[in-house]
C-alpha cells in the first residue's frame, strides 16, 4: 500500500479542517424540521474531530518524514462542501460569533498545538525548528475565534502566557481583542511574571511583542499605564525591547490624549506614578523604552507642566486645570533626571523641549517684551537642568532642542491634525521625525570632549533661542529700519547682524553655535537694537542667565 | 469547506487517509441530502402558502 504525505499540504489541510469544525459548530436552529440536517452536521463535525484531526496531528508531530512522491492520481471526485453554506436556509447559516464554551476536544487540540509550537522554540524564536510566521498566524487565527467566544478559555490562555511564551507572540499574528492583549501584558508584566526556569530573554521578547500589538489602540495603552504594578514593572525591566516599549508608552501617553483631550488627566496621573517610582524604587533610572516613550510624549504635557512650575526646591508642581499635584519641584526634576540617563531619551526630551519653545515663540500675538511671556520655557528648562545628572545629558537635550527647531518639528503636530491624520498617525509621524533629529544630534556630538561640556545648560541655550528670536525681531522693527536708512553706518551694522544671524542659523555644531551667539550678543551691546533687546531680557525676568 | 479538495491523494495517501476521505464522502452525502430535504420542505411550505393565499382570495371574492 502506497503511503505518504505532502508536509505543506498537510499543514494547510489541518487548518481547513479546523475552520470547517468551527463553521459546523456555528450551525444551529431551534426548528424541529432542521433536526435531521443538524444531526448530519454533528456527525460530520464528530468525524472531523475524531478521525481527521488525530490523524493530521500525528503526521504533523512526527519527526521522521515519510518520503513524499507526488501522485498522478486525481481526487476522488464528489460534490464539494463549498456550496453548502449558500444552499442552506438562512436559519442554518453561520452568523456572528456568539458566546459559547469551547468544546473539550477543540480546546485540547489548540492547547496541544500551542504547547507543540512552544517546544519547537526551545532553541529560540529564530532558532532551528522554531515556528514560522505562517504557523503562528494559522494558530492565532484558530485561537482568536474562541478567545472571542469563550472568556474562560481566554483566561486560561492569559494564565498560560507566563509559562508559554508563544501565547503573547500570537497577539501580533491575528486580530485579537485589545482587552485580551491588555490582560496578557498585565499578567506578564507583574513583578513576579516569569515562571522559574523560563528563558527570560524570550520572555521579554514575547512581552515586547504583546506591547507591539497594542500600539494601535492608544486608549488601551493608557489604561495599562494607569495600572501601578504594570507601569512599575515596565519601567523596571531593562530587557524589554526599547522600541516596542517606547512606542507603547508614547501611544498611551501622547496618542491617546491627541485623540481625546479629556484623557490628559489620566496621562498626568501616569506622570505622577512615574514621579513616585523615580523618587523611590527606580531612583537609579528606568528602562530605556519607558524613558524614551515618556520623553517623546512631553509635547502634550509641557504646556500645562511648565505653567505649574512656580517655585523651586520643595514647592509643589501643580497642574491646576486637573487639580493635580505632581510632586515637589525636586521630585519632578528627578523624573526627568531619570529619563535623561538614557541618551536617546535625553535626545527625545530635547526634541520635545525644542518643539515647545518654538510653539511659544511663534504663537499668535506673542510679544517678547511682555512680562513673562516666555517664562514657562525658562522655568521648564531650569527644571531639566536641575534634574540632569551629567553635562553630557544636558548637552544632548540642548542640541536636540535646537535640531527640533531647525527641523520645524513644532509644526508637525498641528500639520498632522490639519491633514486629518489619526492620533496614532500623528504620533507615529512625530516619533519618526524625532528619531531622525535624535540621530542627527548623536552624530554631531559624539566627538565632543569633556572640556567642551563644561557649562552646558539647557536653560541658557533656550534663553539663547529666545534672544535670537528677539534679535531677528529687533532687526525688522520699523525704528531699526528708519535708523538704518538715515545713517549708513547703522545700515552697515544692521546688514552685518543679519549676516551673522544667518550664519548662526546655518551652524549645526551646538558648541560653535553657542559661541557665535555670545559673540553676537556682545557685538549688539550699545547699538540700535540694544534697547529692544534689554526690554526682552528684563521682561523675561531672568537677565542673569548666561 | 472544501476538505475533499484539500485532503485528496496529492495531500496524503494510505489506509487512514482513505478511511477519512470515505467517511467525509458519506458525511457530504448526508449533508447534501439533508439540505435537499430542507429545500423540498421549504418548497412544500411555499406551495401550501400559495394554496392558502388562493383560498383566501377566493373566500374574499365569495364574500365580496
Amino acid at each position: 500500500m502506497d503511503t505518504g504525505y505532502d508536509p505543506g499540504r498537510i499543514h494547510s489541510l489541518m487548518r481547513h479542517t479546523l475552520e470547517s469544525i468551527d463553521r459546523l459548530d456555528a450551525l444551529t436552529s431551534p426548528d424541529p424540521v432542521a433536526g435531521d440536517a443538524l444531526r448530519a452536521v454533528r456527525l460530520t463535525r464528530a468525524n472531523l474531530e475524531d478521525h481527521w484531526m488525530p490523524a493530521l496531528r500525528e503526521i504533523e508531530r512526527s519527526v521522521p518524514m515519510v518520503r513524499w512522491r507526488r501522485s498522478r492520481l486525481g481526487g476522488l471526485g464528489g460534490r464539494s462542501l463549498s456550496g453548502l453554506a449558500a444552499s442552506l436556509p438562512d436559519h442554518l447559516r453561520p452568523g456572528r460569533l456568539t458566546a459559547a464554551a469551547i468544546p473539550a476536544r477543540r480546546r485540547e487540540d489548540l492547547l496541544g498545538r500551542l504547547g507543540w509550537l512552544e517546544r519547537t522554540s526551545v532553541n529560540g524564536d529564530a532558532g532551528p525548528g522554531a515556528p514560522t510566521e505562517g504557523e503562528l498566524a494559522d494558530l492565532a487565527e484558530d485561537i482568536v475565534q474562541w478567545v472571542r467566544r469563550d472568556d474562560s478559555f481566554a483566561t486560561e490562555l492569559v494564565e498560560l502566557s507566563t509559562s508559554n511564551m508563544t501565547v503573547a507572540r500570537l497577539l501580533g499574528a491575528a486580530s485579537f481583542p485589545a482587552a485580551f492583549g491588555s490582560r496578557i501584558v498585565q499578567h506578564m508584566a507583574t513583578p513576579n511574571g516569569p515562571d522559574s526556569g523560563v528563558d527570560h530573554d524570550r520572555y521579554a521578547a514575547s512581552l515586547s511583542r504583546a506591547l507591539d500589538s497594542l500600539v494601535e489602540d492608544p486608549a488601551a495603552c493608557l489604561d495599562l499605564l494607569l495600572d501601578q504594578p504594570t507601569i512599575y514593572a515596565l519601567a523596571a525591566w531593562d530587557e524589554l525591547d526599547p522600541t516596542s516599549l517606547g512606542n507603547f508608552v508614547a501611544s498611551g501617553l501622547m496618542d491617546s490624549v491627541l485623540a481625546d483631550a479629556t484623557r490628559a488627566v489620566d496621562g498626568f496621573e501616569v506622570v505622577r506614578l512615574l514621579i513616585l517610582a523615580t523618587n523611590g524604587p527606580l531612583d537609579e533610572g528606568m528602562s530605556a523604552g519607558m524613558a524614551t516613550g515618556v520623553a517623546l510624549s512631553m509635547p502634550v504635557y509641557f504646556p500645562s507642566l511648565s505653567a505649574g512650575i512656580f517655585q523651586t526646591d520643595g514647592e509643589p508642581v501643580r497642574i491646576s486645570e486637573h487639580l493635580l499635584t505632581l510632586g515637589t519641584y525636586d521630585e519632578v526634576a528627578n523624573l526627568f533626571g531619570s529619563v535623561m540617563r538614557d541618551e536617546e531619551a535625553a535626545g527625545a526630551l530635547g526634541v520635545a523641549l525644542g518643539a515647545f519653545t518654538d510653539q511659544q515663540l511663534t504663537r499668535e500675538g506673542v510679544d517678547l517684551t511682555a512680562n513673562g511671556s516666555l517664562t514657562d520655557v525658562i522655568h521648564l528648562s531650569l527644571l531639566l537642568d536641575h534634574g540632569a545628572r551629567s553635562e553630557q545629558a544636558q548637552l544632548i537635550v540642548e542640541a536636540a532642542a535646537e535640531q527640533a527647531q531647525r527641523d520645524g518639528l513644532a509644526g508637525l503636530l498641528a500639520t498632522g491634525a490639519g491633514i486629518a491624520l489619526t492620533a496614532t498617525g500623528v504620533g507615529a509621524a512625530w516619533r519618526g521625525a524625532a528619531a531622525l533629529a535624535i540621530r542627527t544630534v548623536a552624530n554631531t556630538i559624539e566627538d565632543v570632549d569633556a572640556e567642551q561640556l563644561a557649562g552646558a545648560s539647557v536653560a541658557s541655550r533656550q534663553y539663547q533661542q529666545i534672544w535670537m528670536s528677539a534679535m531677528a525681531n529687533a532687526l525688522e522693527r520699523p525704528e531699526t529700519r528708519r535708523a538704518a536708512q538715515l545713517d549708513p553706518a547703522i545700515g552697515a551694522q544692521v546688514a552685518e547682524f543679519r549676516e551673522r544671524l544667518d550664519e548662526i542659523e546655518a551652524c549645526d555644531d551646538p558648541l560653535l553655535r553657542s559661541e557665535l551667539v555670545i559673540d553676537l550678543r556682545a557685538a549688539a551691546e550699545g547699538t540700535v537694537v540694544d534697547g529692544y533687546l534689554d526690554d526682552v531680557t528684563a521682561s523675561q525676568g531672568l537677565p542673569t542667565i548666561r | 469547506m472544501r476538505l475533499d479538495r484539500h485532503g485528496d491523494v496529492d495531500t496524503w495517501r494510505g489506509p487512514r487517509p482513505d478511511l477519512c476521505r470515505a467517511t467525509l464522502a458519506r458525511n457530504q452525502h448526508q449533508l447534501h441530502a439533508a439540505a435537499d430535504d430542507l429545500r423540498e420542505h421549504a418548497w412544500r411550505l411555499d406551495q401550501q402558502a400559495e394554496e392558502l393565499d388562493t383560498l383566501a382570495r377566493a373566500g374574499i371574492g365569495l364574500t365580496g
